[in-house]
């Protein structure tokens, strides 16, 4: 219990002479909380426990170190220095021991990117959703690519959803994340050809460098380059569209260049927005992303992980809003990219191949054969590499 | 002469009816009652000397001119014990605000996992670290508190007008005012369960002024005013980063409004050996309403007001009798009792709410109290030895408020003793001590009372269940139940000079 003594000082002599006179007042009554009965072992996570759960990470109802139990459901915590459960290796150390704490495929050639890849790219935006704070988003890739002497190109590609976290969280619904899975290809169909870029020795590792990728979601191709390797600035292209009445799409607006990409009934793509404030958003997007390392993204040879600047440029229009109040302001805010906060992108080696036995965890089936696989596969990418909510 | 005390009733009825309204409060004299002079828990029935300002003003005239400084100490040690929670988690998951009910609209943000107030929320799971709100680990009671006692007495027109005034002013913050909320809302503050009626109560400044006059030898009348204020504040925001508050751009305009709040008493004695009393306190409030005007950089401007009420004294009518049963002149042996009936079911919270906005049953309940007590005095030698019994105005916390009070039995005794210094000067030393008993009491809550702040069917927003929503979830700090019990001690020195 807390005691304050404060105000005995002032009066000093005054409560020396009436001390006899506040008797017996230590240890009276004081706070406490009673324990509730509980049963380890019964499967239960009772108040008093931190979890009550068959499980490695968890011993006599306490936590075990390395391990973190959330809703009774203990996972290893990949960076503690500690090598529990399913890791293979702790902590991530961005070449033998990938971001999940398993020990990474071996990646035979030095600075060769030929193989199967999946990718996280990690960009910063402000005022996303009628603050100033800074968002931290994540889109994740599938590339197969194949390198000739110090080029390479993307063969296959596949597009697998977004997640931003900040002020709010949002994340691209799962019907416009399948909508988009072979939008914006990298390979065949890319405007200007296949994505291509650099990965060859220097000094003691290798230098990485992307060509610039541009994207669009909730509108029509028309409104990108004809050619992504000229590199245009987003402001050069065509207008994004518009709506009249973001609560009431029979207004319409200048939308000929949207799409219900995501056939929900209004053009755009959907995302759920929840936390601080929570609805839906439909917009469209355009952005573009390229990849380069640097001083602070130095790439290791034999690296079958590792970590590159990522540039990255955005425009978006919001073309309708849903809530559960008739307005949602907040909501109406759009966003654009915080150039203080570089971005930073993860390639992660799976194998040579879809088919690899190391690539096999994760790739369902070999890409563009079956949505829904390919679907669940994307699923296995954003859970490999998940979501860093960090904001720097 | 008849007209002048008609005038000063009439106008204390209107001052009573019309002017009643947010007061610096007293709660700490309706605990203590009067510390010097012979008042002690009766002084609302006798006990002539500045204490009477407050409590019955129409003592005054009975009273000697004096000028008295004193010390009160207050010990409370009030215990407060939260029943263990069998189950009703707030799941983790609800951390991530990304959860849907049935209908697939998010669930409200009017909770955190029970586990981040047990343990905390680390870094590297949430944003920022939360820090851990372990349940009753911030309580408010355990203080020893000191007040300085001053009080003045003065015979404009010997016993036809005096004027008086009585204060109690803690030796420490002027006054401390403590808005915590009294259900599952405040598990976001201390988490923790207060004494409603003493806790930060106890550090109000309590002060009267006021007057009386006899009427006639058998009649005087009083009329007192503790002094009110009411706090406007208005603070605009700028919201720069929502993420990062040390950016918030901030303005206060802060209005601070007097007035008084008035109380009247009446005596009456009929013989030489018996008086009546009769006292009319008005309500008191320390009332505190804040205007908050937030702009974010998107242009929205959203804006809200709160409305705080600290230190309710409710309106309170009071009747007592004193009885000399044996006099001389010599000795005197007096008997004293006194009721008082106060209107508790208006009682606004810390944040200006009714209790009965818990439901009709949960409403207060209006009290009667008493007190009895005995006097004796010889020569400059005076004694005094009060019971009372002050029921709770708090019915059984069965929902979600947490009311936290008690019956409280109370004991006062004391002596004085008056020695001449020149003249007509003289000076009156007094000790006094007081003990306040807070029965056992114990209180369980009806589940289906409670709010539930994570509904059965939330789930993820690709549809998937959650571990641990079904049933009732909240992290109410007085769920399931609670039980308190205590005891405030107190002592008193004073020292007056009578002139």
């Amino acid at each position: 219990m807390r005691r304050n003594w404060n105000g005995i000082s002032a009066i000093g002599l005054s409560a020396l002479v009436l001390a006899p006179l506040a008797p017996p007042v230590g240890g009276c009554a004081t706070d406490t909380v009673e324990l509730a009965g509980s049963k380890c072992g019964n499967g239960i996570r009772e108040p008093e426990e931190e979890c009550d759960v068959a499980s490695p990470g968890c011993k006599k109802c306490k936590e075990v170190s390395g391990w973190a139990c959330r809703d009774n459901v203990c996972t290893e915590v990949c960076g503690d220095g500690k090598v529990v459960g399913s890791e293979t290796c702790d902590p991530p150390d961005k070449a033998k021991c990938d971001t999940s704490c398993h020990l990474a495929a071996f990646k035979p050639e030095a600075c060769d990117m030929s193989g199967v890849w999946i990718v996280r790219q990690t960009d910063f935006s402000e005022a996303n959703v009628g603050t100033k704070g800074i968002q931290t988003s994540s889109n994740w890739y599938y590339l197969e690519i194949v390198q000739t002497g110090e080029s390479w190109t993307v063969q296959k590609s596949l597009f697998c959803g977004i997640v931003v976290t900040g002020s709010v969280s949002v994340r691209l619904q799962d019907a416009a994340t399948r909508a988009l899975m072979y939008r914006n290809p990298q390979a065949d169909g890319r405007p200007g050809g296949a994505r291509t870029g650099v990965m060859k020795a220097q000094g003691d590792g290798c230098y990485f460098k992307a060509a610039r990728q541009y994207f669009i979601r909730g509108g029509k191709d028309s409104l990108l380059p004809s050619n992504f390797d000229a590199e245009p600035a987003l402001e050069t292209l065509p207008t994004l569209p518009k709506s009249n009445d973001l609560y009431d799409a029979s207004k319409g607006g200048d939308l000929s260049q949207a799409e219900d990409t995501d056939a929900d009934g209004f053009v755009g793509v959907a995302y759920d927005v929840s936390g601080l404030i929570a609805g839906t958003r439909n917009v469209v997007q355009r952005d573009w992303c390229a990849y380069e390392s640097d001083d602070a993204h130095k790439v290791p040879k034999n690296a079958s992980e590792f970590i590159a600047r990522s540039d990255f440029r955005n425009q978006e229009q919001i073309l309708h809003v849903k809530c559960s109040a008739a307005k949602c302001p907040l909501l109406e805010a759009g966003s654009s990219p915080s150039l203080d906060h570089p971005g930073r992108v993860v390639f992660r080696y799976l194998g040579k191949t879809a088919t690899d036995e190391t690539a096999k965890a994760i790739v369902v089936a070999p890409p563009g054969a079956d949505p829904d696989k390919d679907f669940q596969t994307c699923m296995n990418i954003q859970a490999a590499i998940p979501h860093d909510k960090a904001s720097q | 002469m008849k007209r002048a005390p008609r005038f000063l009733a009439a106008l204390a009825l209107v001052v009573v009816s019309g002017a009643s309204r947010e007061a610096l409060a007293s709660p700490v004299f309706e605990l203590s009652g009067g510390v010097s002079g012979g008042g002690g828990i009766s002084a609302r029935t006798y006990g002539a000397s500045a204490a009477s300002t407050y409590f019955n003003p129409a003592l005054l005239p009975y009273a000697e001119q004096s000028f008295e400084l004193g010390v009160l100490v207050l010990a409370d040690r009030i215990g407060i014990t939260l029943a263990g929670r069998p189950s009703g988690d707030v799941p983790d998951a609800v951390g991530g605000r990304d959860l849907v009910d049935g209908s697939g609209t998010a669930i409200s943000n009017a909770s955190v996992p029970t586990r981040w107030l047990v343990r905390g929320c680390p870094a590297r799971e949430c944003k920022q670290a939360f820090a851990a709100r372990p349940r009753q680990a911030d309580g408010s009671s355990g203080n020893t508190r000191a007040y300085q006692v001053i009080g003045l007495v003065n015979h404009i027109i010997k016993e036809r007008l005096v004027l008086g005034f009585y204060a109690l002013v803690p030796l420490g913050s002027f006054t401390t005012a403590r808005s915590f909320y009294n259900d599952e809302r405040e598990q976001f503050f201390s988490n923790s369960l207060h004494p409603e009626l003493y806790s930060d109560r106890l550090t109000a400044t309590s002060l009267a002024f006021g007057g009386g006059g006899k009427l006639s030898d058998q009649v005087s009348i009083g009329l007192s005013f503790t002094l009110n204020l009411r706090n406007a504040a208005t603070a605009g925001t700028y919201v720069r980063d929502a993420d990062d508050y040390n950016q918030l751009l901030m303005t206060t305009k802060v209005d601070v409004h007097a007035s008084v709040s008035p109380h009247v008493g009446v005596r009456y004695a009929p013989t030489d050996w018996l008086a009546l009393t009769g006292t009319v306190h008005s309500k008191q409030a320390l009332v505190i309403e804040t205007d908050f005007k937030a702009l974010l950089p998107s242009g929205l401007e959203s804006a809200t007001s709160r409305r705080s009420v600290h230190d309710f004294v409710p309106w309170t009518f009071g009747l007592g009798a004193s009885a000399d049963v044996s006099k001389s002149e010599s000795h005197r042996f007096t008997f004293v009792a006194q009721g008082a009936y106060a209107l508790w079911s208006f009682y606004e919270d810390r944040h200006g709410e009714s209790p009965a906005t818990y439901g009709h049953f949960l409403k207060w309940t209006n009290t009667l109290s008493g007190s009895v007590g005995a006097r004796y005095e010889t020569g400059g030698f005076r004694t005094m030895l009060d019971v009372g019994y002050v029921p709770t105005p708090v019915p059984p916390q069965t929902g979600r408020s947490n009311y936290v009070d008690n019956d409280r039995a109370s004991v006062a005794a004391g002596f004085d003793y008056t020695f001449p210094v020149s003249g007509n000067v003289r000076l009156r030393a007094g000790l006094s001590g007081q003990a306040h008993i807070l029965f056992d009491r114990y209180q369980e809550k009806l589940n289906r009372l409670i709010q539930d702040e994570v509904p059965d069917d939330t789930m993820t927003r690709t549809g998937q269940p959650i571990a641990g929503a079904a049933g009732l979830q909240t992290n109410n700090p007085g769920w399931p139940g609670f039980g308190s019990h205590g005891a405030i001690l107190g002592g008193a020195a004073s020292l007056a000079l009578l002139y």
